[in-house]
């Protein structure tokens, strides 16, 4: 006679199975002592089981829905950034200063939204897979195109990964430790997948010079599609 | 549903699933207050599932606070100290309950995460379909993880 195994009787237990299999399964049991026997040791287990941690179980508190307190490691640069942002404020009102920030912010947007130039190592489309250097990584896609969308998924493994479907000549990836740039132009009309470990705290999409887009990873197999297509399309 | 509506509806399973989990209460409601968060930065929506949402997020943080409890070699300590911070009442009864905490725990611990995921899920009342969700594995696994599960458990309980 061939015994039926634990899982089968597990199964059997939580009412899981057709009813044929419970049935089939019970008709055995009925005529094998040692699957009985088995079925019952695993039974007395689960109610065992249940019934510790019943008794170990303390009653809910009647707690609300709150933000988590900052922990002190999180307090110490919250508290630093208020100071930051005091003294900003009180010194954007002096004219040099602000005049100065000005001239900086000038060479820095055009640095931000220079055209893309490919690293001689960096192939065009393809794919690459890198470990994002800290818990926050900024994705920067240099344009809106003609067709075509950014699939944001979530993975449980350290590793985040990009691809280029259906390429152009003229679409990359660039890699840099806290970002990952594509490199596209306004009549491109790939799709781009993006793979982020759910580790990271924060993943920051920022497409051209439009407001960033935030997405907090959080389960991993979730997706989410970004549209990339011009705005102003027909 | 909004998001203090869901809280109240799901708050004490939670609770105790992650109690259970941990062997610690005031870790346990920091890691519903967790889970909630999450809830309200997530991206895409309220999910369509979201009580299996919920447990799986709340699955991966307790999992995250075992190993980060067990490196510090408090989780016996807080199981301990829980029950007189937490429980006012009798004393004679709070000793029993410690006594049964810390063969719940001693039993629990003998276990893999899946395993004792597994068992805690099931004991939620999650169908073998829902449990593979959260664990991210198929059905037949979930069956093979309960069955080693149980059958751990029962030599524990009967040596």
């Amino acid at each position: 006679m061939t015994h039926v195994d634990d899982v089968a009787l597990v199964r059997l237990l939580d009412g899981e199975g057709t009813a044929t299999e419970r049935a089939r399964l019970a008709a055995h049991l009925g005529s094998c002592a040692a699957c009985e026997e088995r079925r019952g040791l695993l039974a007395e287990a689960s109610r065992e089981l249940s019934l510790l941690l019943d008794r170990a179980d303390s009653a809910p508190p009647a707690f609300a829905l709150r933000c988590p307190p900052l922990r002190p490691w999180r307090a110490w640069p919250a508290a630093a950034a208020a100071v930051v942002l005091v003294l900003s404020t009180v010194t954007l009102f002096a004219a040099p200063v602000r005049s100065w920030i000005v001239g900086r912010w000038t060479v820095v947007h055009r640095l931000l939204h220079a055209a893309p130039v490919l690293s001689p190592t960096q192939r065009p489309g393809g794919a690459v897979s890198f470990i994002p250097a800290s818990d926050v990584l900024v994705v920067r896609v240099a344009t809106r195109q003609a067709e075509g969308s950014l699939l944001l998924e979530t993975t449980a493994t350290p590793t985040a990964s990009a691809e280029v479907r259906s390429a152009g000549e003229r679409e990359g990836l660039i890699v840099l430790p806290d970002e990952l740039r594509i490199a596209n132009t306004p009549t491109s009309r790939a799709t781009y997948r993006l793979t982020v470990p759910t580790r990271l705290r924060r993943v920051v999409i920022v497409i051209d010079a439009e407001p960033p887009v935030f997405v907090t990873p959080a389960l991993a197999g979730e997706g989410r599609n970004l549209d990339l297509r011009a705005l102003n399309r027909p | 549903m909004e998001l203090e509506a869901l809280f109240v509806k799901h708050r004490d399973d939670l609770f105790r699933y992650l109690a259970r989990y941990t062997g610690d209460a005031d870790v346990a409601e920091d890691l519903v207050q967790e889970t909630f968060l999450k809830l309200a930065r997530r991206p895409f929506g309220t999910p369509h599932h979201v009580k299996g949402w919920l447990f799986a997020v709340a699955t991966n943080l307790a999992k995250d606070a075992h190993k980060a409890s067990r490196r510090q070699g408090e989780l016996a300590r807080l199981a301990g100290e829980e029950s007189s911070t937490r429980a006012p009442g009798d004393p004679a009864a709070l000793l029993e309950r410690a006594e049964v905490r810390r063969q719940v725990r001693g039993a629990l611990e003998a276990l893999s995460h899946k395993e004792r995921t597994a068992l805690l899920l099931r004991e939620e009342g999650f169908a073998h379909r829902e449990i593979a969700a959260v664990l991210g594995t198929t059905t037949g696994s979930v069956g093979t993880l309960m069955a080693r599960g149980l059958a751990k458990l029962a030599r524990m309980l009967h040596p």
